[in-house]
C-alpha cells in the first residue's frame, strides 16, 4: 500500500486512546487534561488528513479482503459527506472532553476508555464502505454508551440505558434483514458474494424489482429512523438524554443521531431512487410530523434537558423534510442541517450541563435570573438558542432556509397517497408550510426558556453562583466559532459535499413524475416479485 | 473366530485416543495410589489429567506437522497454515475400524474441538477442586473418559459405535453431575440427568433397533441407502426412526422442549461439570447431529420442519425464561439454550456453507462459554455463591474477572467486536444464502437476541454499576483473573477477526461430508456454488497477514 492509510488511522487512534488511557494512574486531573489533550490531536489529525486527501486530490479508499468466503471486506473511503461528519465527530469529541471535566468526577480513566470507543465506532460508521463493517461499527457505538449513560448517568439511568440499548438494537433487526437481504440479491445476479457496497450498488438498478427496492428502502428506513429519532420511534430519546451527563448527551445530540440520517441519506436515498421517489410524501408527513409534534410537547416541558431534547427531535425532522424533497437544494440543506444541529444541539446541551453543575436541578421552574449571575454563560446559551431558532448569520439559518427554499421548489410529491387509492392534498409545498410553523413554536419555547431561566429577578438561593469556568469557556468558545463562522459562511461547509450532491437530482426526477402520475404500486403485486427474485437458490425437494 | 487384525496405520489415525485412554488408566491407578496419602498429591494427579488432554493435542498437530513437513513451502506463513488445514479435503475421506469409525475433516475438527474444550477445562478446574474435600483424581478421570467418549462419538459411522461412544460420554457425565455427592443439590443434578439421560437412550436404542430393521446393518451409509429405498415407498416407520432419534439427539443438545433438565442439572452440578456439559458435551452432540442428519437422515423430508419446531421453541424459552434467572449458572443453562437454538439453524439448510456456519459458531461458543463459566467458577469460589444479587459490585475487588466475564457474555450476546458476532452473523448470512423463505426464522433469532440483552447485560450491570454486596465487600483484594479466563477472553475477541481459516476449514469438512452422503442431489447444487468461493479465497489469505499488521 503505498498512500498512508489515514482513515483507518482515524478509527484506530481513538481504540488506542482507550487503551491508553485505561492504564494511565488514578489521577483525575491528569486523566482530563490528557484526554482532552488526546481528543484535541485526533480532531486535528484528522484535518490534517483531510487537507492532505483535498490536495492530493485522489481518493483515499482502503479496502482489504477480510473474509473472502463469506464476502466481507474491510473497505473504508471517504466522499464529502462521510468527511464532513467525521470532522463534525472529531471536533465534536473534543468539545465534549472539554465538558467533561467539570462534569464527570467518578471513574474517571473508564470513562475516557468509553468515550474513545464511542468515538471509534461513529467515525467508522461514517468511513465503512462494506456493508458488514458499517454494521459492525453500528452495532459496536451500543456498549460504550450503554455504559456512558448507566454508569455516569442519573438517577434513572439503567433503565434509560436499557431502553436505548434495547430499541437501537430493534432497528439493527431490520438493518441485518436489509444487508442480508441486499447481500443475498447481489450473489444472485452477479454471482460475487459481497458486501461491498460498490458490488452491491451495481446489482440494485435494472436487478432489483421496484417492489423490492421499497421494502428494503422502507427497511433501512425504520432501522435509521429509531436511531434519528422519528416520532413513534423517538420515545428513547429524552429519556437517554436526561440521564446522560452533559458530555454524552452532546455527542448523543450532536453525532449518535447523525448515524441514522446518514444511514437513511446512504441508503435509502442514495442507493434506492425510485423507491424514493415513491416512498418521499411518507417521509415527507413523517418529518413534518416530528417536526411540528415535538415542537409542541417542547413546549410544554418543565425540565430544561427534556426541553432541548424534544427541540432536538423537532430538528432532525427538517432533515427528513430535505429528504423527502428530492432534490439538490433540498438534500444540500438536509445534510447541512445534520452538521449544523451537530453543533448547536452540543451547544445547548453543553448550557443545560453548565446550569445543572451549579444548582443540579434542571426544573426550569426553579430557575430564574442567572443573566446577572452568569453573565458570560448567558450570552453564549442566547447566542446558541438564537441559532437554533434560525437567526440569520448563524449556522441554524442557512440550513433550514436550504430546506425549505428546496422543499418549495420540489416537484417530489403533489399529493399523499393513500393506502386503498385516493389522495390525501398535502403536496410537499403544502409540507413546507407546515413545517413551517415548527420554527415559530422553535422560537417560542426556546425563547421563552431563556426568558424564564436567564431573566427575572435572581432566586435568593442561586445568589452565590458563579460564572463560566476556563474548561467549559473553551468548550463553548469552540462551538460559537463554528456556530458564527458557518453561519457567515455556510460555503464552507457546503463546499465539502456538494459535488456528491449534483447526481442525486437527476436520479430521482426521472421517477418523481412517474409517481406523481401512478399511485404506488398495490402491494399484492410486490409479493410475487419478492419470491421471485430472492428464491434463486432456494432447495426444492 | 475372535480374530482381529487391525491394520497397524489405522491404529495410527487413533493416537489421541489412545494417549487419552493410557493418561485415564494412568490417573485412575495414581488416585488409587495416593488415595490414603490424603490430597496432597493430587497436585501430580491433577497434571496428569491436564497433560493428557494437551499430549493428545500434540499428537493430533503432530499429524497435522508431518503434513506441513511435506509441503515445506506451507510453512513460511500464517496463510500457510490456514492453507494445510484447509488441505486434507483433497484427500478422499476414509473410515477404519470396519467402517464404524470415519477419518475426515469434521472428525479432526471435532477432536481437536473436543480436546482443547476438554484441557481448558481442567485448566481452571484445578483450584476449583483443590478446595472440595472429594478425590480430585475421579474428577479428572471422568473428564478424560467423557472427552473421550466424545472424540469417537464425533467420529462414528456406525450406530453401534455411536450409542457406546454417547454412553460413554453420558454415563460418565452422570456421575460428574453429582461428583460433589454429599452436597444436595449435586447429588440431585446427577440423578436427575441420569433419569433423563438414560430415557433419551433407551429411546434412541429403539430408533436404531428399528432402523437395524429396515436396514439389516448398523452402518450410517448403509442405512442410509434402506432409507432412501423406504422414503419413496413413504414407508410409516420412518418417521417414527426420525421423531425418536431427533428427540434423543435434542435432548443431548438440551433444545426445548427437550431441555428440562437443563437448568436444575446446570445448577446443581459444580460449575466445572457445568461447563463440560454445556461445551465439551454439546459440541459432540452437536457434531453427531450433523453427520447424522446430512449422512442418515438426510433422506427424509421430515427433519427440517421438526428441527425448525426445535430451533424456534428453544430460542423462544431459552432467551425469555433466562431474564427472570437470579442464579448465574441457571442464566447460564438458559443461555445454552437459546444458543442451541441459533446453532441448530444452520441444519435447516443443507449446505456445507450452513454446517461451515455452526462449525464456526461452535468454535467460537467453546471459548465464549467455556471463558464464561470459568469466571462463574472462579466468583463462586470467591464469593460462596452464583446469586447474581451478589456478584453486586465486583468490579471494584476483582476489575479482571469482571472485564472477562462481560466480554464473554457480551460475546454471547453478540456484539461486536468479540468472536459472538461474526459467528452469528456468519450463522444467519449461511442460513439466507440457500433460501431466503428462511427469513422468518433469522428474524425471530434476531428478535430474540434483542432480548437476550437484558439477561446478558443483567450480571455485567450489577457487577460494574452495582454497590458491593457483602459478599463482596468481605473479599480481600487479591488474585487475577485465572489464566483460562485470560485465554478465551484473547480468543473470544481475536477469532472473529480472524475467522477466515476456520471458515474455510468448516466449510471444506461439511463438503467432504456431503460429498459423501447419499443424499447428494440436494448438495449438488451448494458445492457448486462454493466453488467460486474456494477460488476467492486465495487473495484473502494472503492479504490476511497485511490486516494484522495494520
Amino acid at each position: 500500500m503505498d498512500h498512508w492509510p489515514m482513515l483507518t488511522w482515524i478509527i484506530t487512534l481513538p481504540i488506542m486512546f482507550s487503551l491508553f488511557v485505561a492504564l494511565l494512574p488514578d489521577n483525575d486531573r491528569l486523566v482530563h487534561r490528557l484526554s482532552s489533550l488526546l481528543a484535541g490531536g485526533w480532531f486535528l489529525t484528522s484535518v490534517a488528513f483531510f487537507w492532505k486527501s483535498q490536495v492530493s486530490g485522489h481518493s483515499v479508499s482502503e479496502l482489504i479482503s477480510w473474509i473472502p468466503s463469506l464476502g466481507v471486506h474491510y473497505a473504508v473511503n471517504a466522499d464529502g459527506v462521510s468527511w464532513a461528519l467525521v470532522l463534525l465527530t472529531t471536533f465534536l469529541v473534543f468539545v465534549a472532553t472539554l465538558a467533561s471535566w467539570t462534569s464527570i468526577d467518578k471513574r474517571v480513566k473508564f470513562y475516557y476508555s468509553m468515550l474513545f470507543i464511542l468515538a471509534a465506532s461513529i467515525v467508522g460508521v461514517f468511513l465503512a464502505r462494506d456493508l458488514f463493517l458499517f454494521f459492525l461499527f453500528y452495532e459496536l457505538e451500543l456498549i460504550p454508551m450503554y455504559f456512558l449513560i448507566a454508569v455516569w448517568g442519573g438517577a434513572r439511568r439503567e433503565f434509560a440505558a436499557m431502553k436505548f440499548v434495547l430499541y437501537t438494537l430493534f432497528g439493527s433487526v431490520f438493518l441485518f434483514a436489509a444487508i442480508l437481504g441486499l447481500f443475498l440479491h447481489a450473489k444472485g445476479v452477479s454471482g460475487i458474494q459481497s458486501f461491498l457496497f460498490t458490488d452491491i450498488l451495481a446489482t440494485i438498478p435494472g436487478h432489483l424489482s421496484l417492489g423490492l427496492q421499497m421494502l428494503v428502502f422502507a427497511s433501512f428506513f425504520i432501522a435509521f429512523a429509531v436511531k434519528l429519532p422519528m416520532v413513534p420511534f423517538h420515545t428513547w430519546l429524552p429519556d437517554a438524554h436526561v440521564e446522560a451527563p452533559t458530555p454524552v448527551s452532546m455527542l448523543l445530540a450532536g453525532i449518535l443521531l447523525k448515524m441514522g440520517a446518514y444511514g437513511m441519506f446512504r441508503f435509502c436515498f442514495e442507493w434506492f431512487p425510485p423507491a424514493a421517489a415513491i416512498l418521499a410524501p411518507y417521509v415527507g408527513v413523517l418529518g413534518t410530523i416530528n417536526i411540528l409534534y415535538t415542537a409542541g410537547v417542547a413546549m410544554v416541558q418543565a425540565d430544561l434537558k427534556k426541553l432541548v431534547a424534544y427541540s432536538s427531535v423537532s430538528h432532525m425532522g427538517f432533515v427528513l423534510l430535505g429528504f423527502a424533497a428530492l432534490n439538490t437544494i433540498g438534500i444540500t440543506g438536509a445534510i447541512l442541517q445534520m452538521l449544523t444541529h451537530g453543533l448547536i444541539s452540543a451547544g445547548l446541551f453543553l448550557m443545560v450541563g453548565v446550569i445543572y453543575t451549579r444548582t443540579h436541578t434542571r426544573l426550569i421552574a426553579d430557575l430564574g435570573g442567572f443573566a446577572k449571575q452568569m453573565p458570560v454563560i448567558y450570552y453564549f446559551s442566547l447566542l446558541t438558542c438564537l441559532a437554533s431558532l434560525g437567526l440569520p448569520l448563524l449556522a441554524g439559518f442557512p440550513a433550514e432556509t436550504l430546506v425549505f427554499y428546496g422543499a418549495y421548489l420540489s416537484k417530489a410529491f403533489s399529493a399523499v397517497p393513500l393506502w386503498g387509492g385516493g389522495h390525501l392534498g398535502l403536496s410537499i409545498q403544502v409540507l413546507t408550510g407546515l413545517s413551517a410553523i415548527g420554527v415559530v413554536l422553535g422560537a417560542a419555547y426556546l425563547l421563552w426558556m431563556v426568558q424564564r431561566v436567564f431573566t427575572g429577578p435572581v432566586f435568593p438561593k442561586w445568589e452565590s453562583l458563579k460564572d463560566i469556568v476556563p474548561s467549559e469557556a473553551w468548550a463553548f468558545s469552540l462551538l460559537t466559532i463554528g456556530i458564527i463562522g458557518f453561519g457567515f459562511m455556510p460555503q464552507a461547509l457546503v463546499g465539502l459535499y456538494s459535488n456528491d450532491m449534483a447526481s442525486l437530482e437527476p436520479s430521482y426526477s426521472s421517477y418523481s413524475t412517474a409517481s406523481m402520475v401512478a399511485p404506488v404500486v398495490p402491494k399484492q403485486a410486490l409479493v410475487p416479485t419478492h419470491k421471485q427474485t430472492l428464491s434463486l437458490t432456494k432447495d426444492t425437494h | 473366530m475372535f480374530t482381529i487384525n487391525l491394520p497397524p496405520h489405522e491404529l495410527a489415525y487413533l493416537i489421541p485416543e489412545l494417549v487419552m485412554a493410557i493418561g485415564l488408566l494412568f490417573v485412575f491407578t495414581l488416585t488409587i495410589m495416593e488415595y490414603k496419602k490424603t490430597q496432597q498429591d493430587t497436585m501430580v494427579i491433577g497434571l496428569v489429567g491436564v497433560l493428557t488432554p494437551i499430549i493428545a493435542l500434540a499428537f493430533w498437530g503432530l499429524k497435522l506437522n508431518e503434513y506441513m513437513a511435506a509441503h515445506p513451502s506451507l510453512l513460511s506463513t500464517f496463510s500457510g497454515a490456514a492453507e494445510a488445514l484447509v488441505k486434507p479435503s483433497s484427500s478422499d475421506p476414509m473410515t477404519i475400524l470396519y467402517n464404524t469409525l470415519s477419518v475426515d475433516c469434521l472428525a479432526f475438527f471435532g477432536r481437536g474441538l473436543l480436546l482443547l474444550g476438554a484441557a481448558i477445562l481442567l485448566g481452571f478446574t484445578q483450584p476449583y477442586l483443590s478446595k472440595q474435600t472429594y478425590v480430585q483424581g475421579d474428577f479428572y478421570a471422568l473428564v478424560l473418559g467423557a472427552t473421550l467418549g466424545g472424540m469417537l462419538l464425533v467420529a462414528a459411522n456406525d450406530f453401534i459405535m455411536m450409542f457406546v461412544a454417547l454412553e460413554t460420554l453420558s454415563i460418565t457425565s452422570y456421575i460428574l453431575a453429582g461428583y460433589l455427592r454429599k452436597t444436595y443439590a449435586s447429588a440431585e443434578a446427577g440423578f436427575k440427568y441420569l433419569v433423563y439421560g438414560g430415557a433419551a437412550s433407551g429411546v434412541l436404542l429403539f430408533a436404531i433397533s428399528l432402523l437395524y430393521g429396515l436396514s439389516g446393518s448398523t452402518l450410517f451409509n448403509q442405512t442410509a441407502s434402506a432409507i432412501q429405498t423406504y422414503s419413496a415407498t413413504g414407508h410409516p416407520m420412518l418417521i417414527l426412526i426420525a421423531v425418536m432419534i431427533l428427540a434423543a439427539l435434542a435432548f443431548k443438545l438440551s433444545l426445548a422442549p427437550f431441555h428440562m433438565w437443563t437448568p436444575d442439572v446446570y445448577e446443581g452440578a459444580p460449575t466445572p461439570v457445568a461447563a463440560f456439559l454445556s461445551v465439551v458435551s454439546k459440541t459432540a452432540a452437536f457434531l453427531i447431529t450433523i453427520r447424522l442428519l446430512i449422512l442418515v437422515l438426510g433422506g427424509l423430508s421430515y427433519w427440517q420442519p421438526l428441527l425448525a419446531v426445535l430451533a424456534v421453541v428453544s430460542m423462544l424459552v431459552g432467551n425469555i425464561t433466562a431474564i427472570r434467572q437470579t442464579s448465574l449458572q441457571r442464566l447460564l443453562a438458559y443461555s445454552t439454550i437459546a444458543q442451541a437454538g441459533y446453532m441448530i439453524l444452520g441444519l435447516l439448510v443443507h449446505t456445507a456453507f450452513g454446517v461451515a456456519g455452526i462449525l464456526f459458531y461452535l468454535l467460537t461458543y467453546l471459548f465464549m462459554n467455556m471463558g464464561a463459566f470459568a469466571a462463574v467458577t472462579a466468583i463462586k469460589q470467591e464469593l460462596g455463591t452464583d446469586d447474581i444479587a451478589a456478584v453486586s459490585g465486583l468490579v471494584q475487588k476483582r476489575p479482571s474477572i469482571v472485564l472477562g466475564l462481560s466480554i464473554c457474555l457480551l460475546s454471547l450476546a453478540g456484539i461486536p467486536i468479540t468472536a459472538g458476532f461474526f459467528a452469528k452473523f456468519f450463522l444467519f448470512q449461511s442460513v439466507i444464502a440457500q433460501s431466503a423463505q428462511l427469513m422468518p426464522f433469522i428474524v425471530l433469532a434476531l428478535v430474540t437476541s434483542v432480548i437476550s440483552m437484558v439477561y446478558y447485560l443483567k450480571p455485567i450491570r450489577l457487577m460494574v454499576m452495582g454497590a458491593p454486596s457483602s459478599q463482596v465487600d468481605s473479599l480481600l483484594m487479591e488474585k487475577d483473573a485465572p489464566f483460562a479466563l485470560t485465554a478465551m477472553v484473547v480468543a473470544t475477541i481475536l477469532l472473529g477477526v480472524f475467522a477466515t481459516p476456520f471458515f474455510n476449514f468448516g466449510q471444506v469438512a461439511a463438503g467432504q461430508l456431503l460429498s459423501v452422503s447419499p443424499f447428494t442431489h440436494q448438495a449438488t447444487p451448494t458445492v457448486s456454488q462454493n466453488a467460486p468461493s474456494a477460488q476467492s479465497t486465495k487473495p484473502a489469505v494472503t492479504s490476511l497477514p497485511a490486516a494484522a499488521l495494520r
